[in-house]
């Protein structure tokens, strides 16, 4: 095994064995917990770096030429894959359970989609476990014991290239969840940990019969099981491209594109089905919610991305498109003017990530390259921008346990530092250009508007409504600031005792998220750079399901034209 | 249809025996015996419940146990009997061919949890008559 | 007496050495009881006889025959058939006789132990009986090899009037049910002349049921009368009346014992019965389930019905022994998906097919797993509960994660097996049963144009729907246990020492662990089992062309 490799796989390993060291510590020795996990943290945080940066000065060959000739659009194309050989470096041999001719494999790898969300990942933990540092006292092991396995989840979400590792780790990612909420979360925690989880697991066994619904399909027209999902894309491809297959497929990918969408819209969440995630927030502990928003959402929209437009292209495009992209935008602007309507400023957050991940939804829907990418960068730069305002929020209620705009005011006088920490992070909420909102929301509104453009003579109303919730989204960020910071100095009870500026271990959980804010703002292209050629991937996906689409409407159209002209004679 | 009577003489035979013997033990414990009346003895169930008077009468545990035993034992002896039918072709060549056949252990077999059954109910003391 | 036959019962009882064994040592126990008292040595001496019957059931060759004629002839009249599937079954039937045998060890008292382990011997016997019946005689009395010495269980170690009533009830409702299933056993007797089960679907469906599309109007009755009877062992809904009323009645262990071993039994019967385990002679391979498209639309409402049945009553539950009878009244009902899946499937694959997996060897990986998690959801219970302190209710095992948390871990891992959380067994069971929901093809040639494959998914959705339901009574149970307080005043449980039972919960986490992880362990076995191979010596290669 090479290096990159061994990386990928302590990658999960290590939090792994983190989480057995401090499970069997017992509750008693929190600093020494404690210490671990930050050390944890800080090696997978180095580990996910060098990944990515291994990732980035990797010479992906073939990659680039494959489609531009070829009727086949290509495939996802893993790197650093434990378990590959020489041969076939994008595969691997490490079975987890095999079934006749095909078998479900133990498939990791990394590629341009996932290796930033990978860090992004990495990048959380270390704020998570800082931000818990005084808040949470009670059952420390088990608590650091659950955010360990929830980092192992997550990433392994991301790492996953076997649809069914890939379900594993989505649905056991729910678990640790479901603990940090219902243990150590707020008054209505129990409630709000069933909710979700309930809410979560409906979708997800949903998501799984979709899963095996392409695994069969696939079998059965191929007669080839494969359970990977590059070969999937692949096979679904070359099965679309060939016109005779087209009836059964229209069926196979209707019935797979709603079963997982169930799942991860659910995930993301898409608007009628957000209910469970403004209470799950509001109920989490602030490492709950900073894991939450940071990567957990992402990986609804990171599954829509990997799995569903890849494997129903044509269903995403005349389905998914129209239907998706309507709920993202009611859901922008629902969720702006949700937020502004709040008085608890986790709550404001929370609708603030429904409406910032409608636009990552909008953009990714726009089924254009653009778009793809924008929301993949939107993605990122919610998980920092929503992770930093849970933090900052999760700080201000460690103080004085309340989070009402109502209780506070002129704050910024008291914290003047903490005060420009929250103005930055809602700025960078906001996407003020120069900090990293700016990026994605700008490609996810060029992807959008590019898709209604090419329609002739169509109002660009999808773009009109993101830049709409756009400006909502300064509108309530704003008024929250002004509520909070600026002002008549009002603050709450705090019985007395002196009230800190920021800390320096809340100070080392904010700044190196605030830093990378700053970095992607100002020079995203290494980022770009490197998803850019499997975007394009799915991109071309997409641009063949167009072609497939309007040579069938054309088609159609002709057959009518002549219905109507046998009718005139 | 070809029927011999001759085939039934011995059961006619039994049959004759079994009457007569029915008949002889009726009366000749009269004639002989000893006849001292009392009421007790006078009851169609010596020691036994009297069969006239309330259909809801308490019946002593100890008859339901006898009556089940009767029926176990009884019954599962009453699977001799096919079993005896179908080993009759077998033992009539001989009763070394018969040691070979399955069917003769399985008899055996059979007996021998019989007799746990039994030895069972001995050793839990269902034979006491408490 | 036919030879052949003669030939075929002697070639017979080396196939049921374990299961003598185990009737021998259950002799031993009663009569062996009545010199000595003792749970520790009569416990002892029942776990030695599985242990031993394992050994013999491992180390068994599978019997190879001649020739394809003798294997043939051999499956056509033999009471005992003892193909792979049938050792894997017996395997889980002496697992599952150990743990159970370990969870009863203390929650028996010295009087009653030799009575109680023997009868469990026998009911372990009568399950590995079950397993290699090919006769619809043989298979009867297996069936009530398990049922008659439940009825003794259930009365042995209580006297309370709800252990009677739950004895009572259970007795009722068996013989009614043993008698359903021998009116469906007389119609199929009628119908083909033989009591033999190949024989059977051999006369009754012929070499190929797809195209003999009519069906008899008896043979329906009489798998309707066998799905009814053996409905009954497997919890089925409507016959699943008695299931909380009886688990609630009796001991945990008992409780444990009537959640997994009927159900093995009647799903291994009803497998049997239905002809869905095809035999593979090489060149020729077994034929298709008898009537095709009714019993599987039966088995289709059947499953439906029960899981969601199942799992709405589960909701309503806060007695936890009622909550874990309604919820294997639902794991009945996903194990049904494999049943009405299997016509549909294995008919279509042929010796050259691709998927090896069918719905029987899913069938035969969920009944592992679900033994496992619910044995020790059961034995978690068993362990935590004393004369002072019983678990009953949910709320009984509030705060336990702060009191026992390791038994907490425990329980939680069984509730999240039983939910169908990856990386349990649980998860896999339900994940290759949907695959096999999938796997049936739409054929438009077949008499209902191809909509057999929409329904099938149409039942993996209602399974999965099912599934998310049951996540939140199971998840109640979680909640009671790490998100509730223990409640003031009360003494926390205690620690449960170190006793039989606790290795019994141990044994069936590994279990659960095991499986979820490496699935393959058992699944491939399973998989090899359900092609019904039939061990035939290698043929001359010419004999074998010209059987081709």
């Amino acid at each position: 095994m090479t290096f990159d490799q061994h990386l990928v796989l302590w990658l999960l390993g290590l939090p792994l064995l983190a989480a057995v060291v401090i499970a069997s510590l017992g509750p008693q020795r929190g600093i020494l917990i404690r210490r671990i996990s930050v050390g944890v943290s800080l090696l997978s945080l180095a580990m996910a770096l060098l990944l990515a940066v291994r990732f980035a000065n990797l010479e992906r060959a073939g990659l680039h030429d494959t489609g531009s000739t070829s009727v086949l659009p290509g495939t996802f194309a893993p790197e650093f894959v434990p378990g590959s050989t020489v041969a076939s470096p994008h595969s691997t041999n490490w079975t987890i359970l095999s079934l006749g001719p095909g078998s479900i494999h133990f498939y990791l790898g990394v590629d341009g989609l996932s290796i930033w969300l990978i860090v992004l990942t990495a990048l959380l933990l270390l704020p998570c476990v800082l931000v818990s540092w005084t808040h949470v006292t009670e059952r420390v092991n088990e608590f650091y014991a659950w955010l360990m396995i929830l980092q192992v989840c997550m990433i392994g979400v991301f790492l996953s290239f076997d649809i069914l590792l890939f379900y594993v780790f989505f649905e056991v990612s729910l678990v640790p969840l479901f603990f940090m909420i219902g243990i150590w979360g707020g008054p209505e925690r129990q409630y709000a940990a069933r909710k979700f989880f309930v809410y979560t697991l409906t979708g997800s066994m949903l998501t799984l019969l979709g899963m095996l619904w392409v695994v069969l399909a696939c079998h059965q027209q191929t007669k080839v099981l494969t359970f990977s999902i590059p070969q999937l894309v692949q096979l679904v491809q070359s099965q679309l491209a060939d016109p005779t297959t087209r009836p059964f497929w229209s069926t196979v990918q209707l019935g797979v594109f709603l079963l997982l969408t169930a799942g991860f819209a659910i995930k993301v969440p898409l608007m009628p089905f957000h209910t469970w995630l403004p209470l799950a927030h509001v109920e989490a502990p602030t490492a709950g919610s900073v894991a939450l928003a940071g990567v957990l959402l992402k990986v609804g929209a990171y599954g829509f991305l990997r799995l569903c437009i890849p494997l129903a292209p044509d269903v995403s495009l005349s389905l998914g498109l129209p239907l998706l992209t309507g709920l993202a935008a009611a859901g922008v602007i629902y969720g702006a003017f949700t937020a502004f309507a709040q008085d608890d400023i986790k709550r404001l957050v929370a609708y603030s990530s429904v409406s910032h991940l409608g636009l990552c939804m909008l953009g990714m829907f726009s089924l254009t390259a653009v778009g793809l990418s924008g929301s993949l960068m939107q993605m990122i730069n919610h998980g920092l921008s929503t992770g930093l305002l849970f933090l900052l929020v999760g700080m201000l209620y460690e103080r004085y346990h309340t989070r009402k705009i109502s209780d506070f005011g002129g704050m910024a006088t008291r914290m003047p530092l903490y005060a420009c920490c929250l103005v930055f992070t809602c700025l960078s909420s906001v996407g003020l250009p120069g900090l990293n909102g700016f990026v994605g929301e700008v490609m996810c509104i060029f992807g959008i508007a590019r898709h209604e453009w090419s329609i002739a003579g169509r109002f660009p109303i999808l773009a009109v409504a993101a830049c709409t919730g756009l400006i909502l989204g300064a509108w309530y960020l704003f008024t929250m600031l002004r509520g909070v910071l600026f002002g008549p100095v009002k603050e709450p009870e705090h019985h007395g005792h002196a009230i800190p500026d920021m800390l320096p271990r809340e100070w080392a959980a904010v700044a190196p998220l605030a830093l990378v804010c700053v970095l992607i703002g100002f020079y995203p292209q290494p980022i770009l750079r490197t998803m850019e050629p499997d975007v394009q991937t799915v991109a071309r996906i997409t641009s063949l399901a167009r072609t497939r689409a309007s040579e069938q409407a054309n088609a159609e159209g002709t057959s009518v034209a002549v219905q109507d002209e046998t009718e005139k004679r | 249809m070809d029927f011999a009577l001759s085939t039934y003489y011995p059961i006619f035979l039994f049959l004759a025996f079994l009457i007569l013997f029915a008949i002889a033990g009726t009366i000749v414990p009269h004639l002989v015996g000893p006849q001292r009346i009392t009421p007790v003895k006078q009851m169609p169930y010596e020691s036994g419940m009297d069969p006239i008077g309330d259909a809801r009468k308490r019946y002593d545990v100890k008859f339901y146990l006898i009556a089940i035993l009767f029926l176990v034992f009884d019954v599962e002896l009453l699977f001799l009997y096919p079993w005896a039918v179908s080993a009759y072709e077998l033992f009539s060549e001989g009763a070394l061919t018969a040691l070979k056949e399955p069917i003769f252990w399985e008899v055996l077999v059979f007996l021998a949890t019989l007799a746990v059954a039994y030895l069972y109910a001995w050793r839990r003391g269902v034979f006491k008559w408490r | 007496m036919n030879p052949l036959t003669t030939e075929s019962i002697l070639h017979s009882f080396p196939l049921i050495i374990p299961e003598a064994l185990l009737c021998l040592v259950a002799c031993v126990l009663f009569l062996g009881g009545t010199f000595r008292p003792g749970r520790h040595l009569w416990g002892s001496v029942a776990f030695l006889a599985l242990v031993v019957a394992q050994i013999v059931v491992s180390t068994t060759p599978p019997r190879a025959f001649a020739s394809s004629e003798a294997a043939r002839s051999a499956l056509f009249s033999a009471p005992i058939w003892l193909d792979s599937y049938g050792v894997l079954i017996k395997t889980l039937a002496l697992v599952g006789g150990m743990i159970l045998v370990l969870l009863s060890w203390n929650e028996i008292d010295d009087h009653h132990a030799p009575e109680y382990h023997g009868c469990l011997l026998t009911i372990i016997a009568g399950l590995c009986f079950t397993a290699g019946a090919n006769d619809l005689v043989t298979l009867f009395l297996a069936l009530e090899l398990i049922s008659i010495p439940t009825y003794v269980l259930l009365y042995l170690p209580r006297v309370e009037a709800t252990a009677q009533e739950a004895a009572l009830k259970y007795f009722l409702l068996s013989i009614f049910s043993s008698a359903l299933l021998l009116f469906g056993f007389s119609y199929l007797y009628g119908l083909s002349g033989t009591t033999n089960l190949h024989g059977i679907i051999d006369a009754v469906a012929g070499q190929d049921l797809l195209e003999a599309r009519v069906v008899p109007g008896t043979l329906i009755v009489a798998v309707f009368m066998v799905v009814a009877g053996l409905g009954f062992k497997i919890t089925a809904v409507p016959f699943h009346y008695y299931a909380a009323d009886v688990y609630q009645g009796t001991t945990t262990p008992c409780a444990a014992l009537l959640a997994y071993v009927p159900k093995v039994a009647g799903f291994v019967a009803l497998v049997r019965v239905l002809g869905f385990l095809p035999y593979n002679l090489g060149a020729e391979r077994g034929f298709g389930p008898m009537a095709t498209s009714q019993v599987s639309m039966l088995l289709w409402i059947l499953a439906a019905v029960t899981m969601t049945t199942g799992n709405i009553l589960a909701l309503w539950q806060t007695n936890l022994k009622r909550l874990l009878a309604y919820s294997s009244v639902a794991h009945a009902g996903y194990m049904l998906i494999g049943l009405a899946v299997a016509p549909h499937i294995n008919f279509r694959t042929g010796p050259t097919a691709l998927i090896r997996a069918g719905s029987v060897d899913a069938i035969l990986f969920y009944l592992a797993a679900y033994g496992a998690m619910t044995i020790g959801a059961f034995a978690v219970l068993a362990c935590l509960s004393s004369r002072e302190r019983p678990v009953e209710e949910i709320k009984d095992l509030e705060g336990l994660s702060r009191s026992n948390p390791g038994i907490a871990l425990l329980l939680a891992l069984f509730l999240f097996s039983l939910l169908g959380m990856p990386l349990t067994a649980g998860f896999w069971g339900k994940a290759l049963l949907f695959l096999s929901a999938f796997m049936v093809e739409s054929d438009p040639t077949a008499l209902d144009g191809g909509s057999v494959a929409r329904w099938f998914r149409i039942l993996a959705i209602i399974g999965a729907i099912n599934a998310a339901i049951a996540g939140y009574y199971y998840l109640r149970v979680i909640a009671a246990m790490y998100l509730l307080e223990p409640r003031p005043g009360e003494k926390p449980l205690p620690r449960p020492k170190l006793s039989p039972a606790l290795v019994a919960v141990f044994a069936c986490a590994a279990i659960t662990l095991l499986l979820g992880v490496i699935p393959s362990l058992l699944s491939n076995r399973a998989q090899k089992a359900a092609e019904g191979k039939v061990p035939v010596a290698t043929l001359p290669v010419e004999q074998q062309q010209a059987e081709r």
